[in-house]
């Protein structure tokens, strides 16, 4: 038993070696803070955009349906929400790399790629979350508004929206934090991030299980510092509620 | 002021107001009576379109608001409301839910009389003013207000860490803010507790008193009885009885009515 132990620990020590060596003379670290990079990147724009398009598309659903303009919108809304729910991530970054950008002869990176498809993907789900964030404001808030004589999309902007915000910030964060895992599959159109400078230090190195643990851990790190953000973020949001 | 011709409203097959009839001329408090799902609230609601009637038109200043491909927005601006629940904006201070729509209004104005200056169109010159003076006018206007109801202590508080009866006040000066034509008042004490409704009744009593034009659905019958110029008495979506306070109290014609009178007083 104890020299099955001190076997795994010199084995390990070993390919810890093997790693740090590999990072600090082969510029692996290079590699590992441009995957860092760009996971990033990818993460926080797609949230932005993300939002962006996902309040936009809720407040179209939810705005009263007389209007023409207002039905055609819900309707595009409605597919745009269907395709990007219902297709693996990994399709639609396939589909806007080899198929959409050459389709109309469009030359994009591939990190700029990540970003477009992650944006709209998290703002199909976004609009969703965001969606039950307004119908969750009490309904007064928008007769309030609109009786005042403000417009609906007025009331929206100033009144309903910034307390659906305020309701869905917890849940912005889970999205946010599932943004940041998913992006591990962008090495499959070829950006480089967390995943595939770990992967790539692993087949030069002939030593896969000390990367892959650090990657694990580096994403481990994100998550817990984004979770601590988010609660930073939500207190301060709340300091309307609070009585004196 | 508000002229109401075959008024009806329809939910499902609900038929909650069924033809009515009814002139609101400027000075007149007229309080609304019935009793509850009779259609009194949805009558008051349907003045200024927050509910979209089935049929029949609402004339305010001579343009029927009833009219789907009217500007209803230009229109609520000068019909002020006051809900049961407040409304107030939880995300902005007592102030910035005072002059929110006046701002919005003013700043609205001023870029239409500066595109029409541009082109050059006939535009009122006094709309056209800075972001600055649009602000600066309508704080004053609503400290002003806030002072009136005694409240000037409040203006940056949030309306959560107010009492209902302040908060009703606020809502009141809030709706004041537009300078409105008439004020509408949908059971504005009926949320309260009861050592505050005096407080909202006497904001109501003198602005009464100051000559606006108000509507007033109630359970208060002292406060109708006190106040208002005439008394509606509704039920099951038609107006029963039109008539003076004491003509509606004192020499009730119509049997409903006098059941709803005994059983409330």
């Amino acid at each position: 038993m104890f020299y099955v132990k001190v076997i795994f620990m010199g084995n390990f020590g070993r390919k810890i070696e093997i790693f740090f060596e590999y990072m600090i003379n082969s510029e692996g670290y290079r590699m590992v803070l441009l995957g860092l990079k760009n996971t990033a990147i990818i993460a926080v724009l797609g949230l932005l955009i993300g939002i962006v398009i996902g309040i936009l598309i809720a407040a179209v659903r939810v705005s009263p349906k007389y209007k023409a303009i207002v039905r055609v919108l819900n309707g595009i809304c409605s597919v745009y929400v269907s395709f990007f729910r219902g297709t693996p991530i990994v399709v639609q970054l396939l589909l806007f790399y080899y198929v959409l950008f050459p389709l109309i002869g469009v030359n994009i990176t591939s990190v700029n790629v990540s970003v477009l498809v992650f944006g709209l993907n998290s703002g199909a789900y976004i609009s969703e979350i965001m969606r039950g964030g307004i119908l969750s404001v009490d309904r007064g808030q928008m007769e309030g508004g609109r009786a005042m004589g403000l417009s609906f999309a007025a009331t929206m902007m100033k009144i309903v929206i910034p307390q659906a915000i305020k309701n869905i910030i917890p849940t912005l964060g889970n999205e946010f934090i599932a943004l940041i895992k998913e992006t591990s599959v962008v090495s499959f159109v070829g950006a480089t991030d967390l995943y595939k400078a770990f992967n790539t230090a692993g087949t030069n190195s002939y030593e896969f299980m000390v990367p892959y643990l650090a990657m694990a851990v580096i994403y481990i790190i994100m998550v817990l510092l984004i979770s601590l953000l988010i609660r930073i973020i939500e207190r301060r949001l709340r300091k309307s509620d609070k009585s004196l | 002021m508000i002229r109401v011709c075959n008024l009806k409203k329809v939910f499902g097959d609900n038929v909650v107001l069924d033809g009515i009839n009814l002139e609101i001329n400027k000075g007149e408090i007229v309080v609304i009576l019935g009793p509850s799902g009779s259609g009194k609230s949805t009558l008051l609601r349907c003045l200024n379109c927050m509910e979209d009637p089935t049929s029949g038109n609402i004339f305010f200043h001579d343009v029927d608001i009833a009219d789907m491909k009217v500007d209803i927005n230009v229109h609520r601006q000068k019909i002020g409301m006051v809900f049961q629940h407040f409304n107030l904006f939880k995300n902005k201070t007592v102030l910035q839910n005072m002059t929110l729509a006046p701002i919005y209004v003013a700043k609205k104005k001023a870029r239409k009389a500066k595109v029409r200056k541009f082109f050059r169109l006939s535009y009122e010159a006094s709309d056209i003013r800075t972001l600055k003076e649009i602000n600066a006018t309508a704080k004053e206007t609503a400290l002003e207000l806030l002072s009136r109801v005694g409240l000037q202590d409040k203006a940056d508080v949030y309306p959560s860490t107010l009492s209902g009866g302040q908060q009703q006040r606020v809502a009141i000066v809030r709706a004041l803010c537009m300078k409105p034509d008439v004020m509408l008042f949908d059971e504005p004490t009926s949320a309260l507790d009861p050592e505050m409704v005096g407080e909202v009744l006497d904001v109501m009593r003198s602005l009464a008193q100051e000559g606006m034009t108000m509507v007033v659905v109630t359970h208060e019958m002292g406060f109708a009885r006190e106040v208002a110029s005439r008394v509606l008495f509704i039920d099951e979506g038609v107006v029963l009885e039109d008539g003076t306070p004491s003509e509606i109290f004192d020499t009730p014609k119509h049997p409903r009515l006098q059941q709803f009178l005994q059983k409330i007083l």
